[in-house]
């Protein structure tokens, strides 16, 4: 494995599993040492294993402005400033817009978006002093085209896309590059709970695969992989960008 | 190393984008096969075969596809460097054979040269990577036929890219912004430079191994489940103004 990210400090939310550990895994593979954060500290512990030692844990809530504003200068200070920051952290919350509550909603938003918003906070400007960095954020599919049943996860989705453009324009000019990957179905942890909840769930696991004219669902390392090439200096002049992984999904569908 | 063992083509060969990812996939292992225009004689030396193809000929694509195919046993990787600009003018102003030219070369070429090489990159569920351009994305000034046809490639890639995924044949483009290419830079005066340079968010054009990195990228397996994207590599020019009124 190259290192590509030798002597670099990454700062992974979401860590404890999916998408968020196997980033973390991949980064550290390839040199960096990571930052896991999340909200479940044993899944955590789980994921540094798997590293190696090139870990250090932070257990917090991403969508607390008390816990971020508590715990991430200390994790700046014992760790150095990030050159990588992964948004991987997310939810799914599901159902029509209508039958939403309060609850529902900003549960949604403050896991999806608002971690981003503190987190952001709590690390940019130490990263501009640095000289720069390199931000992803997990966006979706559904960033660019709507599901049924999804609508506050849609709308949380397409604001992190937009909110990706207007962090790549602020960063620029301080040499901090901000992009999206957009995986379509993932078969993570948190997908095969929503598969389980349904009537016959190796049939909607099948449907999923089928979606994709790929034929199959993607895996975590697949998106790992994507998010390492835009957090590394091979996309030096990617910013602003939105990347679907997800086996040609949307090459089927308008994107405006 | 990526492309070690792997046979990579590359059209465009001889200079800016192509000539920068002959480098990058013999960097990472690959042999590669590098078709230009203006290649002169077939030779080899060090891994890389120059063989003179005019992509917008369909025979010329067809006979240079055999001579890899004997070469090397078959293909992995297709990319599609080779392309024309047309002058800077209005569009009322464009000779309708410049947009034939365009046509010929940005499009066909594409056309000519992943027919040609299906049947090889399909055996080797290989991956292809088109350069559109930023021209696919947004619209740019005075460049109307160049925009026409580059919007063509990013949607023949998606089109191709559905066909061919049953297959495992994997088809993505990269759309650069203003690259210090000499296509792009015959054209490019200090003046257009700077102005060019305050429009991107990264604030300066960019060097054809940072598209080569981006198409490697995608070419790669590190790119698996990634088929039918559009990728820019513009510093940021379509994510959207770079400075408020003031």
């Amino acid at each position: 494995m190259s290192g590509r990210f030798a002597g670099k400090v990454a700062l992974v939310t979401g860590a404890g599993s999916g998408i968020g550990a196997a980033v973390a895994e991949r980064l550290a593979d390839e040199g960096a040492f990571v930052v896991l954060v999340g909200r479940r500290g044993l899944a955590l512990e789980e994921t540094a294993v798997r590293l190696g030692g090139h870990a250090a844990v932070l257990p917090l809530d991403v969508a607390s402005s008390g816990d971020v504003a508590a715990r991430i200068p200390e994790a700046l200070a014992a760790h150095g400033t990030p050159d990588v920051v992964v948004h991987a952290a997310g939810q799914t919350v599901l159902g029509a817009l209508h039958d939403l509550s309060d609850e529902d909603w900003d549960r949604q938003m403050d896991v999806n978006l608002r971690s981003i918003h503190l987190l952001t906070r709590a690390t940019w400007p130490a990263m501009v002093e640095h000289g720069g960095g390199s931000v992803v954020t997990v966006a979706s599919t559904a960033s660019h085209a709507a599901f049924p049943q999804d609508a506050a996860y849609v709308a949380s989705k397409g604001a992190v896309l937009a909110l990706t453009k207007a962090m790549a324009l602020d960063g620029a000019a301080d040499g901090i590059r901000v992009n999206a990957v957009c995986p379509g179905y993932i078969d993570t942890p948190n997908l095969r709970g929503y598969f389980d909840g349904q009537d016959d769930p190796a049939a909607a696991a099948a449907s999923a695969g089928a979606a994709a004219p790929l034929g199959r669902m993607g895996r975590p390392d697949e998106i790992a992989a994507a998010i390492a090439f835009l957090a590394s200096d091979d996309a030096s002049f990617v910013t602003g960008a939105s990347l679907l992984v997800d086996g040609g999904v949307l090459a089927q569908v308008p994107v405006g | 190393m990526k492309f070690e063992d792997k046979i990579v083509v590359v059209t465009g060969a001889g200079s800016g984008i192509g000539r920068a990812c002959v480098e990058r996939f013999r960097a990472e292992g690959a042999s590669v096969e590098a078709w230009d225009r203006d290649a002169g004689a077939p030779s080899e030396d060090e891994g890389v075969v120059r063989r003179q193809v005019d992509v917008s000929s369909a025979e010329a694509v067809g006979e240079a596809a055999a001579a890899a195919g004997n070469r090397w046993g078959g293909v992995d990787v297709l990319v599609n460097c080779a392309g024309v600009i047309t002058p800077n003018l209005p569009a009322q102003d464009v000779d309708p054979g410049d947009y034939q030219r365009n046509f010929d070369v940005n499009l066909m070429g594409v056309v000519h040269t992943t027919r040609e090489l299906h049947d090889m990159l399909a055996e080797r569920s290989g991956a292809i990577v088109n350069v559109a351009s930023q021209a696919a994305l947004v619209c740019l000034p005075h460049q109307s036929a160049y925009s026409a046809i580059k919007g063509a490639v990013a949607a023949l890639t998606r089109s191709l890219a559905i066909d061919w995924a049953a297959e495992g044949v994997r088809v993505n483009a990269v759309c650069p912004g203003f690259t210090r290419t000499p296509m792009a830079t015959g054209q490019m005066t200090p003046e257009l430079e700077a102005a060019v340079s305050r429009r991107v968010p990264l604030g300066r054009i960019f060097e054809p191994e940072e598209i080569a990195a981006s198409i490697a990228f995608l070419a790669s397996g590190d790119a698996s489940a990634i088929t039918g994207v559009v990728l820019p590599v513009d510093g940021g020019w379509t994510a959207g103004e770079p400075a408020l009124p003031m």
